[in-house]
C-alpha cells in the first residue's frame, strides 16, 4: 500500500484532479458556515452574545493547527521508516500551513479573549502557552529544515524534531483537565460526546470540514510544487554535469 | 449586514483576519505552484533542444 502512496507520478496524476475537488468542495463548505456563523444562528447569551460567533473561525483553526502536526508528524515517521520521499515531501508542505492555521487559531483566540476574560493573553495559560509551542514547533521545523545543507540530513532533523514534539499534541487537548486555564473545557470531543446544541455544533462541523478540506489541497499544491522544484534541481543538476 | 452586540468590531476582526490569512496563504500556494510548473516547462524545453 505504502508503495502505491509513495509514486510521485501516481501522487501527480491523483491531485491533478483531487486537489481542484478539495478546494471546491472546501471552499462550499467555509462559505456555509460562514453565513451560518453570521447572520443564521441566533447568539447564545450564555456564551457571552454574539461574540460566540468567533468559534465558526476559532475552533477549525484549532483543530487543523492539532491534526496538521500530528499529519507532520506521522509523514515523518513514515519517511523516517520507511525512507519514503513523498513522506518527507508531504511534512515540508504541512508545516509552513500548519503554521499558518495555528497563527490563525492564536490570533483569533487572543481577540475572542479581550471581551471574554479580559484580558488578550495569560502568559501562564496552559492552553495559550501550549498552542504557542505548537507554532514554535513548526516555524522551528521549517527552520531546521532551511539550516541543513543536504536534503537528506533536512529531512532526517526535521522528522526527529516532528516526532518529538508530537508529544505537545494531547498536552494541548488535555490542558484544560490538567491544568487551570480561563479557556473553557472541551464542548464537542468529549467522553460522553458533544455537549452543544446542534444548531451550533452542525455548522461548527460542516465550517471544521471545509478548513479541513482546503487545507488538503494546499498540502496537495504544494507537494506538487516541490516535487517540480526537485525534478528542476535534477536537471539543473545533470545539466552542469554535462557540460 | 447582520448587526450584533456590544462586540461586533471584535468579531469582525475574526472573521476579517481568517478571511486574508486563508485567501493569502491560497494564492501564495497557487502562485509558487505556476512558477515551479513554469520553470520546469522551460528546463525540460531546453533539455529536449540540447538533446
Amino acid at each position: 500500500m505504502w508503495s502505491f502512496f509513495a509514486n510521485p507520478h501516481k501522487f501527480l496524476r491523483l491531485s491533478d484532479w483531487l486537489a481542484p475537488v478539495f478546494y471546491a468542495a472546501g471552499a462550499v463548505c467555509i462559505l456555509w458556515g460562514l453565513w451560518q456563523g453570521l447572520w443564521v444562528v441566533p447568539k447564545d447569551e450564555y456564551q457571552g452574545g454574539d461574540i460566540m460567533r468567533v468559534m465558526f473561525v476559532h475552533v477549525p483553526a484549532a483543530w487543523l493547527a492539532m491534526a496538521s502536526y500530528s499529519a507532520l508528524a506521522v509523514a515523518s515517521f513514515v519517511w523516517f521508516i520507511w525512507r519514503h520521499e513523498l513522506a518527507d515531501i508531504a511534512a515540508k508542505a504541512i508545516a509552513p500551513l500548519g503554521a499558518v492555521w495555528t497563527a490563525l487559531c492564536l490570533a483569533t483566540g487572543s481577540i475572542w479573549g479581550k471581551p471574554t476574560w479580559g484580558t488578550w493573553w495569560q502568559w501562564d495559560d496552559a492552553r495559550m502557552m501550549s498552542v504557542l509551542f505548537l507554532f514554535f514547533l513548526f516555524l522551528g521545523y521549517m527552520a531546521l529544515r532551511a539550516a541543513m545543507d543536504t536534503r537528506q540530513k533536512a529531512a532526517r532533523a526535521g522528522a526527529i524534531l516532528a516526532m518529538v514534539g508530537a508529544l505537545n499534541v494531547p498536552l494541548i487537548k488535555f490542558s484544560v483537565d490538567l491544568f487551570t486555564s480561563l479557556h473553557q473545557d472541551a464542548s464537542v470531543m468529549t467522553a460522553e460526546g458533544p455537549k452543544m446544541a446542534a444548531v451550533y455544533l452542525w455548522p461548527l462541523m460542516i465550517s471544521a470540514l471545509g478548513h479541513s478540506l482546503l487545507f488538503g489541497g494546499l498540502v496537495m499544491t504544494s507537494m506538487r510544487t516541490e516535487i517540480r522544484d526537485r525534478r528542476t534541481a535534477r536537471l539543473r543538476a545533470a545539466a552542469l554535469e554535462g557540460g | 449586514m447582520p448587526e450584533f452586540d456590544k462586540n461586533a468590531a471584535y468579531i469582525w476582526a475574526c472573521f476579517g483576519l481568517g478571511a486574508l490569512m486563508i485567501l493569502a496563504t491560497t494564492l501564495q500556494v497557487i502562485l509558487a505552484a505556476r512558477a515551479a510548473r513554469k520553470r520546469l516547462a522551460a528546463l525540460e524545453t531546453a533539455s529536449d533542444k540540447d538533446a
